[in-house]
């Protein structure tokens, strides 16, 4: 157990040796935030969505749905690299599990993330600003947004693990962006696309990642609908996990490195 | 004399570089495949979320829905431009600082600046451009769009200005890699500021439209390039970006000369 704490810790160190890299890609999300919002505001003022949404909701629902992108989102090409690289050959001959390595070493971005998300959620609420926001919401949407993030987590292993057998990932891990962006609520909220399309977003596991979790913020939701939602999440998070382990079990088999760094 | 045999110089350098990137590429085969597939479909996929929106409504802050699919057509074309020829070497600069192989390339007879510029090069997106280019043909060839081949010349030559621009914004912030080594997070920042430049910027106000038009440029993305050719703006909006790209170009250079005085080296 002591090992995988010494993981939480050097990822903090690494964070914070670091400190910058953070900021770099907190300052992309903190451009694209109110430049959707900006968009959604215009379009608002058109009629559109107008019955779902007003300003005010839409500008809670983009700063939620950017926390929720930077919380659930990994990096699977630093996976790819490592099996590229060979390094993958010295972390299996390690005494610790790969899958919960890569969980660990991104805990410390999530935490300070998750942390400042709070701050300012509270910050909000304290103002009188966010009336919107019930406590009851907002662990909802706590209990979700940590069960999106392990749906990201598994995801991640296995867009990963093709990198057992194909040299460059970019195109898997596009693929998935480009087919998901439409569902996860980042370009459009799901519930404003027309109903073929949501029926169709119901069956798949994007809007369960960033978008649904951030309705607990924006509506009150029953305990039963919440317990609904929670399973499906675990249903998805289940289903990651299995075909994570399939792929890394396969790809492990067949697996030669070419060159180990230590 | 001197400058055509430097500048020929400069040309097979980058043509040298141009055709190894292209090799390169070529050796993963099912990835340039995948990538030539899906990199369209991002695409698309902005013109369906604009072409979802605009089946409610007319237009969006005084934009109509033939204006804001151009605006997101040309800003993709310049996304997968930039992609294609500027983003690589940037990433593989700071690679290069941190991994302290940085070295030889100052020693080696050629501008800096520019053997930095000119490293890399991803073919991924040129099935985009390809596709964009001839989507915007076949607007203005079934008159969709109405634009006189001056106002076409002055498009492109907006968009080219914009490249620089962008270029030069990017090359700045790249060079304090420098001084901060480890700059693995600026991937997200360059891709959410050059994906926002999709949208007409006159959807921003207040200290937005500010830092969107004089900060970070954005306007020259996508939403200065359509008015001039739709015929919404003239000459002085191309005369605009090319002032602008020689500014940035020129302070991009003198960040640059200022940086190596600052450079040393981690090891090679």
């Amino acid at each position: 157990m002591r090992k995988y704490v010494y993981l939480v810790w050097i990822s903090f160190q690494s964070l914070f040796e670091y400190r910058l890299n953070f900021f770099w890609r907190i300052a992309g999300t903190t451009i694209w935030t109110p430049v959707m919002y900006s968009l959604w505001v215009a379009i608002l003022e058109t009629g559109f969505g107008g019955d779902k949404y007003t300003p005010y909701t839409m500008g809670i629902y983009y700063i939620a749905i950017s926390f929720a992108t930077f919380f659930c989102q990994f990096n699977p090409h630093i996976i790819a690299m490592e099996i590229r690289r060979g390094a993958m050959s010295v972390d299996m001959l390690r005494p610790w599990s790969y899958f919960c390595k890569y969980f660990l070493l991104s805990v410390a971005e999530k935490v300070i993330l998750f942390s400042l998300f709070v701050s300012l959620l509270f910050f909000f609420i304290l103002g009188g600003k966010v009336a919107v926001i019930a406590e009851v919401g907002m662990l909802q949407f706590l209990v979700s947004i940590i069960l999106a993030m392990f749906m990201g987590l598994f995801l991640s292993l296995i867009l990963g693990g093709l990198a057992f057998w194909f040299k460059r990932i970019y195109g898997f891990a596009s693929f998935y962006n480009t087919v998901g962006g439409l569902f996860t609520g980042t370009l459009i909220p799901t519930d404003l696309l027309p109903k073929d399309l949501l029926v169709v977003s119901a069956y798949l596991p994007f809007q369960y990642t960033y978008f649904t979790p951030v309705q607990f913020l924006l509506k009150s939701v029953s305990f039963w609908e919440a317990v609904r939602i929670y399973s499906i999440q675990i249903s998805w998070i289940i289903l990651g996990y299995l075909l994570a382990k399939y792929i890394w079990e396969k790809g492990l088999r067949g697996y030669e490195a070419a060159e180990a760094v230590v | 004399m001197l400058l055509g045999v430097n500048m020929m110089k400069y040309l097979k350098v980058a043509g040298a570089f141009y055709r190894y990137c292209l090799i390169r590429l070529l050796e993963f085969r099912s990835e340039f495949w995948t990538w030539s597939l899906v990199s369209p479909g991002w695409g698309f996929l902005s013109l369906a979320t604009i072409l979802l929106i605009f089946n409610q409504v007319n237009d969006i802050a005084g934009w109509t829905r033939t204006e804001v699919v151009l605006t997101s057509v040309a800003g993709s074309i310049f996304m997968s431009l930039l992609w294609w020829m500027v983003f690589p070497s940037l990433y593989n600069f700071m690679e290069l600082i941190r991994t302290g192989g940085f070295d030889f390339y100052l020693l080696k007879p050629i501008n800096s600046q520019f053997l930095v510029s000119v490293s890399r090069f991803e073919f991924d997106n040129y099935l985009r451009v390809v596709i964009m280019v001839g989507l915007l043909i076949f607007l203005g060839l079934t008159g969709y769009i109405t634009a006189t081949l001056a106002s076409v010349v002055c498009f492109v030559v907006t968009i080219f200005f914009g490249l620089i621009i962008f270029y030069s914004f990017f090359f700045i912030i790249s060079t304090l890699a420098i001084w901060l080594i480890n700059m693995e997070g600026i991937e997200d920042f360059f891709d959410s500021v050059i994906t926002l430049g999709r949208y007409p910027t006159y959807i921003y106000n207040g200290v937005l439209r500010v830092v969107f038009f004089y900060i970070i440029p954005m306007a020259f993305v996508a939403t200065f390039p359509i008015k001039v050719l739709l015929g919404k703006t003239g000459l002085e909006t191309v005369v605009l970006s090319g002032l602008m790209a020689g500014g940035f170009l020129l302070a991009s250079h003198k960040f640059w000369l200022f940086a190596l005085r600052h450079y040393s080296s981690a090891s090679s």
